[in-house]
């Protein structure tokens, strides 16, 4: 069909040449194939990591892997409407212990593969005296990050540390509540705020960026359990096989350093 | 983290979609447009706020949608012979970019199609000449400014489009990772050099869109001062 | 020929028309701005719909109430031509006629010529109408005259049995106005086109008229 007539050929020459490159754009990109790869579906704050240990990982399982990196709720959404997931891998149990109990996952092959702590750090322009107490130093704070209790599972473990220190009431003014980790990271890097508290590993790359400095790390009896990053093979994986062999690559030692160097824990 | 990728996916994902957008924007917009009948505009106006629709929810919840409809279990999923319907492929990312920035298209074809002379019409008629060729040569020739406008407008959609992609498509390096994607992961890896490249890419492309949507405004503007100055009185 | 005996409801009051035309003849509808004089064109041409009574052109009823019968403006063949021109302005002057020429091969249902056949007719109807020159101007480059000139053209190109004129002169200056009425005598000897032609102007109507027809807040009878 002809849709532009030919009289307007002339007028219209820098949009059919926009036409045309879009169409050599669209038809040259399609050629992207090769067999079905395992889709590991991670939490965003295991990008950087997966993505060194891609090589090894698919040595390791005989497959291509592809990374699907995204909120671990925005995860288990997917999965539950039966996107082609092969391995998950949330930044907190919670959104695991769902899908075990739909049935979405191949029990026997849940293990933990890496852990986390909480940590509060200061941004580098806030003076940070390290022979007060916590309470005395948060005192002289006016404005603190903590991560949304309901929407980041940072602030879930934060909410943990503040009742059991007993400081919830005399910081309610001062918080300002971010809706993921990486929002709260941005807060400090711009110092905008004092200090807040974040996973060890957010830490490690402010602090190693000169942004924030190190003020204390909470244990898991603080913080109301460890700080855990569960992974599962997915009842629909189209190969459990190497979907298996991946999540046992991830307790295997290359991994366990990979993980270490970013500033994770052992399980 | 390979850069190249996603600029090639966005820029094939959001030109299918703007084509596809534009031909049923268009065509939506001149049918649902002629009805003059009761029962017909009562469905018409229904159709209109479904079109509508995605530009009111928040993308994660068109996402959702999406996600339901193209899913395995999903009306439209379960056509497309594939184990996880239509999801986590590119023609997911297409559909999204289609749904999200069908309103824009849509709404500036409305504009356009009856921005047209109506006199221009009329005489087209009773010169004899048929409905179909009266729209191709006439209506859509001077509706044309309003169309371009629209198309790049649902274009700039298409590219920016990030929350239902993300659920539908996935955010699969290589496969599914478009430009905003790719910017999340590289923002939420602390990839700042990947995040401010990709920024570049994004303003460079908007700076290219708004060159074209403020010709065709320009166009639109001259055609309307034409017909003021030059047509006579109505 | 035309012959309408019909009602249309107006904003202010009822449009009433009782009127015949004789093939070849023309008639003028003289009547104050806002009588009724456009919608009457309207109807005939098919642009608008009365609410009871007929319409026959050429022996073919395309408007009855009682027989519900509608027939689009395309099966009408009344060509028309508007105040304002309503030419395309996107196309220029060859081209605007071209398309009332293919559009009358269509409507007659017989094969388009060639593209080139086409511009050719077209290209003589320009020179009927003292505008050749012209042809590949868009509207917009023409003066007022030159614009009624093509606009004229385009509605002959497509060959109607009857041509409706709705103040086709009113907006030009006297000069040209006087050039357009020799222009419609000579167009109008020998052919057997009816032609209505509607306007406020008396000595338009005494120049060009066969016979004259006084409008009135809508209310028009035709004695003869």
């Amino acid at each position: 069909m002809r849709i532009i007539p030919f009289f307007m050929l002339n007028s219209l020459r820098p949009l059919w040449l926009a036409t045309a490159i879009a169409g050599l754009v669209i038809w040259s990109g399609s050629g992207c194939s090769g067999k079905d790869p395992l889709i590991i579906s991670a939490a965003s704050s295991l990008g950087p990591v997966l993505e060194e240990l891609k090589p090894a990982a698919e040595a390791a399982c005989g497959s291509r892997i592809a990374l699907n990196l995204a909120g671990s709720g925005a995860l288990r959404t997917q999965i539950e409407s039966g996107a082609p997931a092969d391995v998950f891998i949330p930044a907190a149990s919670p959104d695991m212990d769902l899908l075990e109990k739909a049935g979405l996952i191949l029990r026997d092959t849940r293990r933990d593969c890496a852990a986390n702590a909480l940590v509060l750090v200061s941004a580098t322009r806030t003076l940070a005296d390290g022979t007060h107490d916590l309470a005395t130093t948060l005192a002289v704070w006016s404005r603190i990050a903590v991560g949304d209790p309901v929407s980041a599972p940072v602030g879930r473990y934060t909410t943990n540390v503040l009742a059991r220190l007993g400081l919830e009431q005399s910081l309610s003014n001062k918080v300002v509540t971010g809706n993921s980790v990486r929002q709260i990271v941005s807060y400090i890097e711009t110092g905008s705020v004092d200090g807040g508290f974040v996973f060890a590993t957010d830490a490690q790359r402010l602090i190693q960026a000169g942004k924030a400095r190190h003020l204390r790390r909470f244990t898991p009896a603080e913080s109301g359990g460890e700080v855990r990053y569960p992974a599962a093979v997915l009842a629909r994986s189209h190969n459990p096989e190497a979907a298996r062999k991946f999540v046992l690559f991830l307790s295997g030692t290359t991994a366990q350093a990979a993980f270490e160097r970013a500033g994770f824990t052992k399980p | 983290m390979n850069l190249l990728d996603p600029i090639l996916l966005s820029l094939r994902v959001a030109g299918l979609a703007t084509v596809i957008t534009a031909v049923l924007g268009l065509f939506l917009a001149a049918r649902l447009n002629a009805t003059r009948s009761r029962p017909g505009r009562i469905l018409a106006g229904g159709l209109e706020s479904l079109i509508l629709a995605p530009m009111v929810f928040p993308p994660t919840m068109t996402g959702y949608l999406l996600l339901l409809l193209l899913g395995p279990n999903g009306p439209v999923g379960s056509l497309w012979g594939a184990s996880g319907g239509l999801l986590f492929s590119w023609l997911a990312a297409v559909i999204a970019s289609v749904v999200v920035s069908l309103p824009l298209m849509y709404q500036s074809a409305k504009t356009a199609l009856t921005s047209v002379d109506p006199h221009c019409i009329a005489a087209a008629r009773t010169l004899g000449s048929s409905e179909r060729r009266i729209f191709w040569k006439i209506t859509v020739p001077l509706a044309w400014p309003g169309i371009a406008g629209g198309m790049a407008l649902a274009f700039a959609r298409a590219i920016g489009e990030f929350g239902a992609t993300l659920m539908v498509a996935g955010n699969i390096p290589g496969a599914t990772q478009t430009i905003p994607l790719a910017l999340y992961s590289a923002v939420e890896s602390g990839n700042t050099s990947a995040a401010n490249l990709l920024l570049g890419v994004t303003v460079a492309l908007s700076f290219a869109i708004v060159i074209v949507v403020r010709w065709s405004e320009r166009r639109t503007a001259a055609s309307r001062a034409h017909r003021l100055a030059g047509g006579g009185s109505r | 020929m035309i012959q309408a005996n019909c009602t249309r409801r107006l904003p202010e009051f009822v449009l009433d028309v009782s009127l015949s035309v004789a093939p070849g003849e023309t008639l003028v509808i003289q009547g104050e701005s806002g009588a009724g004089k456009t919608s009457l064109l309207e109807c005939i041409a098919g642009l608008a719909a009365p609410d009871c009574g007929t319409i026959i052109i050429n022996q073919v009823t395309v408007w009855s109430s009682q027989d519900r019968i509608n027939l689009s403006p395309q099966e009408r063949a009344a060509g028309f031509v508007f105040q304002d021109t309503a030419l395309f302005p996107h196309m220029c002057a060859l081209e605007n006629v071209s398309f009332a020429v293919t559009a009358g091969y269509r409507r007659r249902h017989e094969t388009v010529p060639q593209k080139k056949a086409v511009a050719a007719l077209a290209q003589q109807e320009l020179e009927r109408l003292g505008i050749a020159h012209l042809a590949h101007a868009r509207p917009r480059m023409l003066s007022g005259g030159e614009r009624q000139r093509l606009a004229l053209a385009r509605a002959l190109a497509a060959q109607p049995s009857v041509l409706l004129l709705d103040e086709p002169f009113s907006a030009l200056d006297r000069k040209t106005r006087e050039e357009m009425w020799r222009i419609v005598r000579e167009l109008k000897t020998g052919t057997r086109l009816s032609l209505v032609l509607v306007t406020h102007d008396h000595e338009e109507a005494q120049v060009l008229a066969d016979r004259i027809l006084q409008i009135d807040r809508g209310l028009i009878h035709d004695d003869a």
